[in-house]
């Protein structure tokens, strides 16, 4: 390659002295010489590898030889072992679109979002530049509900479609939509996919990767809650089952009729009308496996997180409050919870407390003290007594208030770092074990409440890893990914800020 | 090891007939040179085919450093590291070339790094500009529908 690039120089310099030439590329030996995308395969994975998500779909279009290697499968699986989750944040507004999610990857110039000392702590002067203010332009979309009305919308009215501008320039007009229409539930993540829900029942209906914009349509269920004292909601996951290397969707609905069943977790028998179904990605309809966990309260169970071929949920109605689904064997089971100090959790404590994985550990949050949180870990999966109490963090803010609500574990990041989401300020907390420091960044640039999943993203395409025989494997960029839709223009920041001086915090906890 | 191996002498040939004295401890760092003293098949002059003068001068600087360095503080050692790979593509790639030829595992990690680091903050464009530089022109014209294709997505 080197030798063809050589040649070629010299023939466009073709009237110049050859001494001249050499002068000349000597000058110029960077345009000239050989070019770093030529470098062996297995250099340029190296040098992608250390790149952030963004970069990696950057480098993605900057040649033909990068393009394939980064869509190779090899490299998608080097690259999801070494990977790290981060947040995956979406916003909850009705007003805005809710197909993109933003994921908050720390600045390339750092590994955490600690950007060092700095001397006018406390009072942030805005033009310090010791303070994080980033744009979240990683964005990665979802499909949208009812893709199909905007495809049609887009069609009928084509002569709509582009409005001259003063200036002669074609600018696309936004298209409206109803919230009914677009918006889609993110309900877990589990090895780089998600798997998206309708926010009416929660009745699971698409399985996607936002990285590599594919996405599955489910099964529709042919069996729905009908039963007017039903409850009116599903619960569901995604999960991977490693034994038969397969990738599972689970639903839990009540069914018409009470029947005396097993209760999975505690083994008595009951009345209920909750039942599970079970989806293997690519194979048919869904299959039914028996009644589910029962509860006499109707909470949504909360934060699901997926580990070790199980999908683990916060489940407010329990006193275990962690109940597990095994994908390898279809079953439910009960999860020992870590040991806390108070003898017994109470009931009203529970809104406060969360689950999460932590570098591939099972973590409890637990925000329900008055001036602490604590991080409990479980360093052995499955084993009660490896339950470790790793943190114990102090919310105090420099003006000597507490911030309390929920605080879900996002990442551990290489650097020693973790990350946690606090829903009730709209903020990411950055905190550092080592400096004991906690850092407060607020999502700002879009008035909105947000929510936030843990997310490893993942290269990996969906047709490498679902088999199926008559399975569609869709893209959003074929499919109204370029259609800019209403409120998609906003940039979403992430800006380092004192908690005591967040205008919106205050308003925010009381609407929850 | 014992001190006497370690005050051994090694010659190493660049591929333009050039020949370097460097000690043996320095020069094993290159696992492939290492294999070969191991292996007992080297004699006196290790030839090292496809690395010219130019750029065994600048891995054996590398190395040099990297060894009398061991006792340094890792901060001077990664000032000297970022200083040493900041350099033209040309010599960033011939060094690539030789790290990886030769195995110097900490040269290429240093590397490898750098031009990463070269990547980060960049837009497709200006990755284009500095990777490709006067190829640029050329993709631009035989590859028109591809271009478009990318700029869609990230501009």
């Amino acid at each position: 390659m080197a030798s063809r690039r050589g040649r070629k120089s010299r023939t466009l310099n073709t009237r110049k002295g050859d001494k001249e030439v050499y002068e000349f590329e000597d000058e110029q030996n960077q345009k000239l010489g050989s070019s770093i995308t030529d470098l062996p395969r297995p250099i340029c994975v190296d040098i992608l590898l250390r790149l952030t998500v963004k970069r990696i779909l950057i480098c993605k279009c900057v040649c033909k030889p990068w393009h394939n290697l980064i869509s190779d499968p090899e490299f998608a699986k080097l690259h999801f072992a070494q990977g790290e989750a981060y947040p995956l944040v979406k916003s909850l507004a009705p007003t805005c679109v809710s197909r993109t999610l933003y994921l908050v990857e720390p600045p390339e110039t750092n590994t955490g979002f600690d950007l060092g000392y700095c001397d006018c702590y406390g009072y942030l002067k805005w033009d310090c530049d010791r303070h994080l203010n980033m744009k979240l332009d990683t964005k990665l979309k979802i499909p949208l509900h009812n893709a199909e009305l905007v495809i049609n919308s887009e069609g009928t009215d084509a002569n709509m479609n582009h409005l001259r501008c003063k200036s002669g320039v074609k600018r696309k007009r936004c298209i409206k939509l109803i919230p009914k229409d677009h918006k889609l539930n993110v309900v877990n993540s589990c090895n780089g996919l998600l798997c998206l829900s309708e926010p009416l029942q929660n009745d699971p209906v698409v399985v996607c990767n936002p990285i590599t914009g594919e996405f599955i349509n489910l099964p529709v269920p042919t069996q729905t809650a009908k039963h007017p004292s039903a409850k009116k909601f599903s619960d569901c996951g995604l999960g991977f089952s490693p034994k038969t290397n397969q990738y599972k969707v689970i639903r839990m609905f009540d069914q018409q009729e009470c029947q005396l069943t097993c209760e999975p977790i505690s083994g008595r028998g009951i009345y209920s009308s909750r039942v599970a179904e079970i989806h293997t990605l690519g194979k048919g309809s869904w299959k039914r496996i028996g009644s589910a966990p029962h509860s006499t309260y109707s909470y949504k169970l909360r934060a699901a997180t997926y580990l070790n071929g199980t999908l683990h949920w916060f489940d407010i109605n329990n006193t275990d409050y962690i109940i597990s689904f095994d994908f390898d064997n279809d079953e439910f089971k009960p999860f020992p919870p870590p040991p806390h100090e108070r003898s017994n959790v109470c009931y009203s404590e529970k809104p406060n407390m969360s689950i999460g994985a932590l570098r591939g550990q099972l973590c409890v949050c637990d925000s329900s003290y008055f001036e602490y949180i604590e991080l409990w870990v479980m360093e052995k999966y499955g084993v009660q007594g490896s339950w470790t109490k790793q943190f114990s963090i102090s919310t105090m803010t420099d003006h000597s208030r507490w911030l309390r609500g929920l605080y879900e574990p996002m990442s551990y990041l290489r650097n020693g770092a973790i990350l946690f989401f606090h829903r009730m300020s709209n903020a990411v907390y950055y905190y550092d074990p080592k400096k004991w420091k906690l850092i407060f960044l607020k999502l700002s640039g879009i008035k909105s409440r947000f929510e936030a999943i843990a997310h490893i993203p993942s290269f990996i395409s969906l047709k490498d890893i679902v088999m199926g025989d008559n399975l569609a494997v869709l893209n959003i960029k074929s499919r109204c990914g370029e259609f800019k839709l209403l409120g998609e223009t906003k940039a979403l920041f992430l800006k380092e800020e004192n908690a005591d001086t967040d205008s919106d915090f205050n308003i925010s906890s009381a609407g929850d | 090891m014992s001190s006497s191996l370690e005050k051994n002498m090694l010659i190493l040939r660049s591929s333009d007939g050039e020949e370097f004295i460097v000690p043996e401890v320095v020069a094993v760092m290159s696992k492939a040179i290492k294999n070969m003293v191991e292996d007992e098949c080297a004699s006196n002059t290790i030839p090292v085919p496809n690395v010219d003068a130019n750029i065994l001068a600048m891995v054996i600087e590398f190395c040099k450093k990297h060894d009398e360095s061991e006792a340094e503080a890792a901060s001077d050692l990664k000032t000297f590291d970022s200083e040493f790979v900041n350099r033209g593509q040309e010599a960033l790639y011939d060094l690539i070339t030789a790290a990886n030829f030769r195995d110097v595992k900490e040269l290429l990690d240093a590397l490898c790094q750098n031009v990463a680091e070269m990547i980060k903050g960049k837009s497709v464009h200006h990755i284009r500009i500095q990777f490709l530089g006067y190829q640029l022109f050329e993709i631009l014209t035989s590859n028109f529908i591809w271009n478009i294709w990318c700029d869609r997505d990230f501009d």
